[in-house]
């Protein structure tokens, strides 16, 4: 099929001036690209929450850490998400899920990483 | 208000990037190899103070580094560029102008800052920076380029990451002129030779008598010093002089045909290169060398260079070409190593120089052809549409053993969290 690329013949497009470009995801969800990262959810620890094994979660490190957001830690080398309970001494990561312990921040005194707030979970309901 | 020049630079940015993303990497000694995992191209902090050098071959250093418990790994480069956009990113949204440098350095022009007022911008600038990428950058300031390069050093040293340096700063009568960003040992030795030792000695000295020892170079560096800018941000993509694409084989090659589709893959890429930048070549050469590491083998250098028979960017035209300077050079009792194509001559794409014996009629068609080549490269992946010269995947021919996975570019790769 061959097409010019500057038609100038026919009637013009009533749409032409009304154009817009076609609903974009990312505008729908990334707010920072430099700061938004991605990561795959594994197991069940957060299923009441609606955050399902191959979910993917949209992190944005530019979010402050607000109480009850769920967020990534690194616990012991490792990358977990939970929900973030402060409380007066030290702090909480709580599951959601009664299958799995809640982490008390002050049992880990080589410390605990913060690393981002989990801005959105993407689930598509056939992939488990 | 003058304006302020600084300088941005990430703390051993390779090991720093893959740092961000693998806990396990924290506080362990981390080497980055090569593109084919040949030499150490990049060191973390504790290696560095371990004294194993830049650019070593990877094996003579191999049981130092296992002493040490070092991580070893091959160069991640798609990583290094996303974090590298990252960086440049958040840099042109808090500055008025920014000159990308290199892959993890930039420098950067502030309008109406104090000079406390600039500090304190830097260091909030410099944690949205760590908690945003994860990675530690310096910054440096001051009225010149010059000045914030040598404030980015001190920078480095400092438990904030920030510095911003003054003519008047006492750490400038001690530092001595060799720490100054081009100054190397031989002006350093004219210098002395005029009894200027320290950086405040190199202000206050006398201008004509730099200027006859070490031309205008060095009186530039003397008022830069002093902080009267002689150097100006420079305007991103400037036009490239010559183009390389050279590549060390993982084993040797010694057969015509492998040799053939490298050069054919090379000369590939060093085509996109070219119509990325809107350019076209005049001319091309080709390398192959043995390898020097294995003296027991017959050691060869071996090149062609010719001018090409018109300027152009057309791939099928550079692969030919190419392809018949390896058959010219070729010597089959050699084992290879390395292979190269180096693109120069380089002008711009129009208009088309047109050479009497050549027909010209097919250029146009030719050049829509590439532009549609490389959208469906840019869209569907690298390789996605080739010449049958290079069929076969020749990823193959090259080692990267110990590469890291491409947390931010490849959807197989992101991490995983429980």
């Amino acid at each position: 099929m061959k097409r010019k690329k500057n038609r100038c013949t026919g009637f013009p497009s009533p749409a032409a001036d009304f154009e817009k470009s076609a609903l974009s995801l990312d505008e729908l969800l990334i707010h920072n690209p430099s700061a938004t990262f991605f990561m795959k959810m594994k197991g069940r620890a957060m299923v009441l929450a609606g955050i399902y094994p191959n979910d993917i979660l949209i992190i944005d490190r530019s979010l402050p850490y607000e109480n009850e957001d769920v967020v990534v830690a690194i616990i012991n080398n490792q990358y977990v998400v939970r929900r973030w309970m402060k409380y007066q001494n030290g702090g909480m990561l709580l599951p959601a899920n009664p299958a799995f312990p809640s982490i008390k921040i002050t049992d880990y005194p080589e410390g605990i990483t913060f690393w981002g707030v989990v801005a959105v979970v993407i689930h598509q309901p056939d992939l488990l | 208000m003058n304006p302020y020049y600084g300088l941005a630079d990430c703390n051993n940015f390779y090991a720093s990037c893959e740092r961000a993303f693998n806990p396990h990497l924290r506080n362990r000694p981390i080497a980055i190899l090569s593109n084919n995992d040949g030499c150490i191209v990049a060191r973390s902090n504790e290696l560095k103070s371990l004294d194993i050098p830049m650019g070593v071959p990877y094996w003579k250093h191999k049981h130092l580094l296992k002493k040490y418990n070092t991580a070893v790994l091959s160069s991640n480069y798609r990583l290094y560029g996303d974090m590298s956009n990252r960086v440049m990113e958040i840099l042109e949204d808090r500055f008025a102008d920014v000159e990308v440098y290199s892959i993890d350095e930039a420098f950067i022009r502030a309008n109406g800052f104090t000079d406390e007022g600039l500090e304190k911008y830097g260091e909030e600038v410099r944690s949205h920076l760590l908690q945003w990428t994860g990675l530690p950058v310096s910054l440096g300031f001051g009225r010149t380029k010059t000045l914030s390069k040598l404030a980015n050093k001190l920078a480095k040293k400092t438990p904030s990451g920030v510095c911003l340096l003054t003519t008047e700063h006492p750490i400038l009568d001690e530092l001595p002129i060799t720490k100054v960003w081009g100054i190397n040992k031989g002006l350093g030795r004219r210098l002395n030779a005029i009894g200027v030792y320290t950086i405040r000695q190199f202000m206050n000295a006398n201008q004509n008598a730099v200027r006859k020892r070490c031309g205008v170079v060095g009186l530039r560096l003397l008022l830069e010093l002093n902080g009267m800018p002689c150097h100006d941000l420079i305007a991103p993509r400037e036009t490239r002089k010559h183009i390389m694409v050279s590549r060390t084989f993982k084993s040797d090659l010694t057969g015509k045909k492998s040799l053939i589709e490298a050069v054919s893959k090379h000369a590939a890429r060093a085509g996109e290169k070219l119509r990325d930048c809107n350019q076209i070549a005049g001319g091309m050469s080709i390398f192959l060398r043995s390898n020097p590491y294995k003296s027991e083998l017959r050691q060869v250098r071996l090149s062609a260079a010719g001018a090409l028979p018109i300027a152009t960017s057309d791939t099928s035209v550079l692969i030919q070409v190419a392809q018949q300077m390896l058959h010219s050079i070729f010597d089959k009792s050699v084992a290879y190593k390395k292979l190269g194509v180096l693109l120069h001559d380089l002008r711009p794409r129009n208009p088309i120089q047109t050479n009497l014996f050549e027909p010209t009629s097919h250029i146009p068609r030719r050049n829509d052809l590439m532009d549609a080549m490389d959208a469906l490269n840019a869209k569907w992946g690298k390789g996605t549409l080739r010449m049958a010269s290079y069929a076969q995947d020749i990823h193959h021919l090259y080692r990267k053993e110990k590469q890291s996975p491409e947390y931010t570019t490849s959807w197989d790769d992101i991490l995983e969290v429980e």
